[in-house]
């Protein structure tokens, strides 16, 4: 998102104060839409409704809709109806003359401003003779940031400068309000950058300003308009406007948030006011708050600022919790929110704690100004508010340099503090972190993810319970390996859990079936090099839940049907693959306790190495699965001959009872697991897959209502085999292998020779990339690989 | 044959890994579209200098494309208009695969069948990826071709 900073001086405004001219000497010209293209207009309306639907001040939903029409009908008379629409929304209406010449009017909405609140308008702005220029429209109201001096930027030598010694309490007085132009262009201009709007030649179009009121009550501020022309010789010229705004007075409002047992906790928050406008709004946060959430996330006790009027807060905590929406007045008799949370399911009753193995605190969607990503009080105020268990934080190469000072090898479950509370208290933000009974209940450990190295081309590892995280010799990124075989040795060599991330990637083929048998073009950064990795013992598993679950599950049924034992886990890939929250791809990890500190992290992480897993959306929960009275992760079901095998299974999930517009536009989304897309038909059901060796071997329907039922199922075993459940894509469970006459898994030659022809092509695809130093080892770990997978399908009895 | 093709790839795609810190010297900076392929394979487009004169309605206008690839990433690119699409527009990238190289250069042939203005949202994925959060993969053309 670009955002306007405008960095002109006050004395290089009094530059242009001759060209001021009063706005009511122009009316507005709304009518002469004669001469307007259609097309380029309602294509230009359209990015300004969404600009404004993104910083969390859409329009109303009828003058949506109504718009929406008007695009389709798109003749005059649509563009006339919906000019009209417009101006209500429009604080300002500018007006570029033939010869560069601005003006400013009034535009027709109410100006409310909020106290410590920003607020959204349209800026309609009228080019009839199609110039090229830029234009800067701002308030002129200094801000405390502007008060630098003129000259400094062209001295060396640090010197005080008078207007350093001048005490500044006045002239903050005056600074109560700043504008942005939403969307702009830096442009140099009076020897700074100055971000402005390039004018598309079209002749009218919409930009949104957003506008900051620090105060309450009746406030007066002047705007300018600066045209500045294309040539960059001529420094354009300027109009003035005086607007006044009425400033609607916030509040510090309370949040209790109870935990289903009484306890306060933390927990997530979107809170809309009757125009769907987001508070607080989404264009300004800083950590804790993310500008590309719509919620936010408060612990029992805290606050944040409201001004009076009628709010929608949704509360939720994570999947495991109901969601629930309530309609509040705020004024000075009510300024405390009460929120009793409801769960549908805990699985930690039946043993099982949630984990997030890929969450970014730097990279992708999170800023790199004023900090590089967020530190560990913000992640973990996420964690909780998400009710996960376990976090793993993994540095990797945007903001590396900065964030490896996270990583110390050891958990952590710090307070949820403001990070930078300087920077807070300038954006005057009130909330006091307050701490909740079961802020010990989330753990966070800094990892690392290897993607932006060298090797990241052959997939991307994700390595857990690190306790160097430096390859050893390496001072900086580029000197890591170019492939994945040799990190991974060295990560296994101090005890790391290490598999590949977002495994998906790379391996989407054109058939939907699972299994399948195409060969996919390993052309991500996914499973890849893992088909070679794995023959040599160091893969411990494939991370998805966050992708096409086909592209994901069918290399690891291939590898199970060789006999190799890898955990299929759940990530997030937090804020790149989503930004939605953290905990969205999850694993739940079964275990005698709840897991905390170095000892519990240590505990989860064994577990999940040891298969004591299932993974999934959090909305499906098996809670407790039994082939011939063994689970997962525990001892082989050992056979002596073929036979049928019980299955027995405790299974919760939760659909809502209807499908909703929110619903259906989940089903339609075809990245990342979501119980929504299991549904049958319009039903409230689900599908329940008994799995042999990968095949469907049985189904049964669940009514997702969240209340957990015993399943059942009988079937054959005929040689050694992994038997699972799924509900795709929603959740999976970890096999539990069963060995027949004590001989190991070969299920499948078609399973091999897929595995076999995948080590050919990654090498195809991947080798190129690899240092001309490194290829001889990596083609001999190549060969190893394909001599295993021969040797495989040789052992195996069926195709 | 295989062996050839691998030599020849392998002598055009060694330097790969190691140019992801020369991004700067070797992008084209005359190409009015640059796309980012970040390390998790999100793509980011922007309009970075002048667009190429229009060509004549029904004929194609060639506009330039740098690529940026941090992510190493060798699936195709793909560009759809986005939207309401004007009609007779028609938006087409080279289908082959990115080389996963840190730069290369693609030309994106547009072309308009009506004469006036036109504003064009075009987005950019790689193929069989995730989109963008935050649609920083798309960019707005407002272009017209001539009778």
């Amino acid at each position: 998102m670009d955002i306007v900073k405008f960095a002109v001086t006050r004395r290089q405004t009094l530059m242009f104060l001759g060209a001021q001219m009063g706005s009511s000497l122009w009316p507005a010209q709304a009518d002469e839409s004669s001469d307007i293209a259609i097309q380029p207009y309602f294509a230009d309306v359209n990015r300004a409704l969404d600009a404004l639907a993104k910083l969390g001040a859409p329009v109303a939903d009828s003058d949506a809709q109504r718009i929406a029409a008007l695009t389709r009908q798109g003749d005059t008379a649509a563009l006339a109806a919906t000019e009209k629409i417009l101006e209500r929304y429009t604080v300002a209406r500018l007006t570029i003359g033939t010869d560069g010449t601005g003006r400013v009017a009034f535009g027709g909405t109410q100006r409310l401003l909020v106290e410590q609140g920003w607020r959204m308008f349209l800026v309609r702005i009228e080019n009839r003779s199609a110039r090229d220029d830029s234009v800067l429209f701002a308030s002129e109201t200094g801000t405390p940031g502007d008060m630098e001096t003129d000259g400094r930027p062209w001295h060396m030598a640090q010197r005080a400068y008078l207007d350093d010694r001048l005490y500044k309490g006045p002239l903050i007085e005056k600074m109560w309000i700043t504008s942005e132009l939403y969307d702009s262009t830096p442009v140099i201009r009076w020897g700074t950058e100055v971000h402005a709007i390039p004018l598309s030649g079209i002749p009218v179009e919409y930009r949104v300003v957003q506008i900051f009121s620090r105060d309450a009550g009746r406030r007066v501020a002047d705007f300018g308009l600066y045209v500045l022309p294309k040539s960059g010789v001529d420094s354009g010229k300027s109009s003035h406007q005086q607007f006044d705004f009425e400033c609607l007075p916030s509040r510090t409002v309370t949040l209790s948030v109870i935990d289903v047992d009484g306890r306060g906790c933390m927990a997530s928050f979107i809170i809309k006011d009757k125009f769907n406008r987001i508070y607080p709004p989404q264009a300004m946060r800083i950590a804790p708050d993310m500008y590309f959430h719509a919620q936010i996330y408060r612990g029992d006790g805290e606050t944040v600022r409201l001004p009076d009027g009628e709010y929608n807060i949704e509360s939720k905590r994570g999947p495991e919790y109901l969601s629930h929406v309530e309609n509040v007045i705020i004024d000075a008799e009510h300024t405390r929110i009460g929120v009793k949370l409801e769960r549908w399911i805990d699985p930690s009753k039946w043993g099982w704690y949630s984990g997030d193995t890929h969450i970014h605190a730097a990279g992708c969607a999170h800023y790199q100004i004023p900090t590089e990503g967020v530190s560990p009080e913000t992640m973990i105020r996420h964690m909780r508010g998400e009710a996960l268990t376990i976090g793993d934080a993994l540095n990797w190469s945007p903001s590396w340099y900065y964030q490896k000072q996270f990583f110390s090898a050891h958990t952590q479950s710090p307070p949820a503090n403001l990070e930078h509370s300087e920077l807070q208290q300038a954006n005057s933000v009130s909330l006091q972190p307050t701490p909740t009974p079961e802020d010990s209940e989330s753990i966070l450990r800094y990892d690392v993810e290897v993607s932006g190295f060298p090797s990241s081309h052959a997939g991307h590892l994700v390595l857990l319970r690190l306790k160097e995280q430096d390859y050893p010799g390496t001072k900086l990124i580029e000197d890591w390996p170019s492939w994945n075989l040799p990190i991974l040795q060295w990560a296994k060599s101090q005890g790391a859990v290490a598999g590949y991330a977002h495994c998906g990637w790379g391996m989407v083929v054109d058939s939907t079936d699972l299994p399948n048998y195409e060969i996919p073009p390993m052309d991500g950064n996914g499973t890849q090099e893992a088909i070679v990795d794995v023959t040599h013992g160091y893969v411990d598993f494939l991370s998805g839940c966050d992708g096409l679950a086909v592209a994901e599950l069918n290399a690891w049924y291939h590898m199970l049907n060789c006999g190799f034992r890898m955990a299929m886990i759940g990530e997030t890939d937090f804020p790149c693959a989503t930004g939605e929250r953290v905990g969205v791809g999850r694993s739940y990890v079964r275990l005698d306790h709840r897991p905390v500190n170095d000892a519990g992290y240590e505990a989860w992480v064994q577990g999940l190495k040891e298969g004591k897993l299932y993974c999934g959306d959090g909305r499906s929960h098996f809670l407790d699965v039994k082939v011939q009275g063994r689970r997962s992760g525990e001892r082989d079901v050992a056979l002596h001959a073929a036979q049928t095998v019980t299955v027995v299974a405790l299974v919760a999930a939760r659909l809502e009872p209807m499908p909703t517009p929110d619903t259906e536009s989940i089903r339609t989304s075809p990245y990342i697991w979501n119980i929504e897309k299991a549904r049958i038909g319009t039903s409230r059901e689900v599908p329940v897959e008994l799995l042999v060796n990968g095949q469907p071997a049985d189904q049964t329907t669940l009514y997702a209502d969240g209340t957990p039922r015993t399943i059942e199922f009988k079937v054959p075993v005929h040689r050694s085999s992994w038997v699972a459940l799924r509900i795709l894509p929603s959740a999976h469970t970890h096999p539990v292998f069963v060995t027949v006459a004590d001989k190991p898994i070969r299920a499948s030659k078609r399973s091999a020779r897929w595995c076999r022809t995948c080590v050919d092509k990654v090498w195809e695809v991947k080798s190129p990339f690899m240092r001309e130093g490194e290829r001889p080892a990596a083609a001999e770990a190549f060969d190893h690989a394909r001599n295993v997978y021969e040797k495989i399908m040789a052992e195996c009895e069926i195709e | 044959m295989r062996r050839q093709i691998f030599s020849i790839a392998i002598l055009a795609l060694s330097p790969a890994w190691s140019g992801a810190s020369d991004h700067k010297q070797e992008v084209d900076v005359t190409a009015p579209i640059r796309i980012t392929i970040n390390p998790e394979s999100r793509v980011s487009v922007a309009l970075v200098g002048p667009l190429p004169p229009v060509a004549r309605c029904g004929m194609a206008t060639q506009f330039q494309v740098s690529i940026v690839n941090q992510g190493f990433l060798t699936a195709p690119l793909e560009a759809n208009p986005t939207g309401d699409a004007p009609a007779g527009v028609t938006v087409f990238i080279q289908p082959d695969p990115l080389k996963g190289v840190a730069h290369e250069t693609r030309k994106l042939p547009i072309k308009l069948t009506k004469p006036g203005l036109t504003d064009l949202t075009i987005t950019f994925k790689a193929h069989n990826e995730i989109p963008d959060l935050g649609g920083r993969d798309r960019i707005h053309l407002l272009i017209q071709c001539h009778i």
